[in-house]
């Protein structure tokens, strides 16, 4: 069922997302880094924060609604749905299936983003000391946050027929999230949020966002725990809506 | 065309358009205006040389420029993809309203949605200043120069995602796109301004009414000569290709 998720996917112009999305956060990141060597002169630190600032609080949540939507958008076509609801696999299969094509997109945008800034930062801004092996950890450790998103941007992108509907609803969630990263009276929604998840964890020991916490097992894990928890939680959600909801 | 603007505005009552655009100018006026209630800020309110407003204004530009592109594309898209869903665009050619005319009133009809949206946003974000008690008092100009900037450089980028959510029919395209010019037009308040006039979601930055000046926020008056040449150039960028759209086959 996978592999069939997979061909679905080919000629999508996924790579719009899952490539040039990381670039662009490396691209400005050193720019940004390279003009502003007074204020910034953290080194590796300094570095990987403006790399991941708005990549993380914003653009990688959008990217994975956008990768949601157009996994779903084949089932939207014709009479796909239909042909798709006579499988006589278990409605769950196809969830986990639908997660797993979407989470693929996005463990190549991680490693492109972590590969690309050793590049950079080792061959461009040749800044001492070793690439801090905590930044990898941070990039492998997102795509664990990022499942309950991908959970419930599937969610949506199933049950809306428009392609831009679920991403508009994924961009107000990044917005919340955001103000929920930012201030205090908000920081209780940061926890349950997807988007918010993301956010934390991408910034946990970044110098750019003050208060976001350490890379310590007593920050992550609570993180990671909440992460697997909404994520099995909102795919029990989806399969009971593909079973509950008459879509057409 | 009044009547082609009217069926889109029939179009867009179960797009939910209103709602979404309202949850979002209220989110981003509110994440605009959330450092006005941190206690640091709280100490310039009543302090001119500290320039409060224009701290606001700068905040305010910073996150429309992040939300803007990507509202643009939604709303394009969401508007132009319901044709290619249901072969919308042979059924209105039938009825004497060919596909470049149908992009037309669609720029329309979301022009005056787009109108009373930003000024909206705007009057939130000011609203919000003078509750969190700012007793300088307000500069009114810029701030008007501001809104009217977005609200035509926003009508700029819906022009360019309708034409791309027509003719290229998957919508990833279009909002795809619209999510990466987001990410360029925020980095683009941190680039050189020549880098900025030549890129098209660098004009987010180039309507700004505030720039900062070492660790200061000045009101700047922007390159207007720039900005109207952008904005002529999308004009006939988008009539020409519009009319375009009249001529080729679905």
């Amino acid at each position: 069922m996978f592999t069939a998720e997979l061909t679905k996917l080919k000629r999508s112009s996924l790579w719009i997302i899952a490539l040039i999305l990381p670039v662009l956060a490396i691209t400005t990141g050193t720019i940004n880094y390279q003009n502003n060597t007074g204020a910034l002169d953290g080194g590796w630190a300094s570095f990987t924060s403006q790399v991941v600032l708005f990549y993380g609080l914003l653009f990688f949540s959008i990217g994975i609604g956008l990768l949601a939507a157009t996994v779903w958008r084949v089932e939207h076509r014709g009479t796909n749905w239909n042909l798709l609801l006579t499988t006589t696999r278990h409605p769950l299969l196809l969830v986990a299936a639908k997660v797993a094509a979407i989470t693929l997109p996005i463990i190549f945008m991680q490693l492109t983003l972590v590969i690309g800034t050793f590049l950079s930062g080792t061959f461009l801004l040749n800044l001492d000391g070793p690439f801090p092996w905590q930044f990898a950890v941070i990039g492998l450790l997102t795509i664990i946050a990022s499942l309950p998103l991908v959970a419930a941007q599937s969610l949506l992108s199933m049950l809306l027929k428009s392609f831009a509907a679920p991403v508009a609803i994924c961009l107000i969630g990044s917005v919340i999230g955001v103000a929920s990263v930012t201030s205090t009276a908000l920081q209780p929604v940061g926890y349950v949020l997807p988007q918010a998840i993301i956010t934390r964890t991408m910034n946990l020991g970044s110098t750019a966002i003050s208060g976001s916490g350490g890379l310590t097992l007593g920050d992550a894990l609570p993180i990671i725990l909440t992460a697997v928890g909404l994520t099995a939680v909102i795919t029990v959600l989806t399969v009971g809506a593909i079973r509950a909801i008459k879509l057409r | 065309m009044k009547r082609a603007v009217a069926l889109e505005f029939r179009k867009m009552r179960r797009l939910r358009v209103v709602p979404i655009v309202l949850v979002l100018i209220v989110a981003v006026a509110a994440l605009s205006s959330a450092s006005l209630f941190s206690g640091s800020t709280r100490e310039t309110f009543d302090d001119p040389t500290a320039a409060p407003w224009a701290a606001l204004l700068l905040t305010y530009t910073f996150m429309a420029a992040m939300t803007s592109p990507i509202l643009a594309a939604v709303l394009a898209s969401r508007q132009t993809d319901i044709e290619n869903t249901g072969s919308g665009w042979t059924l209105a050619s039938t009825a004497g309203y060919t596909p470049g005319k149908l992009c037309r009133a669609k720029l329309a009809a979301l022009a005056v949605i787009l109108l009373p949206a930003v000024a909206l946003q705007t009057l939130l974000v000011i609203g919000a200043g003078l509750l969190a008690s700012i007793t300088v008092p307000l500069n009114v100009a810029p701030w008007i120069g501001y809104t009217v900037g977005l609200l035509l450089v926003d009508i700029a980028f819906c022009a360019l995602h309708i034409w791309l959510a027509a003719k290229v029919e998957n919508q990833l395209i279009s909002v795809g796109i619209g999510m990466l010019g987001a990410f360029i037009g925020v980095f683009a308040l941190l680039m050189p301004d020549w880098l900025t006039r030549l890129i098209p979601w660098g004009y987010f930055a180039m309507i700004s009414q505030v720039s900062t000046s070492g660790r200061d926020v000045v009101y700047a008056t922007p390159a207007y000569g720039w900005i109207a040449g952008f904005l002529i150039i999308v004009g006939i960028a988008f009539t020409l290709a519009t009319r375009r759209l009249d001529r080729i086959e679905r």
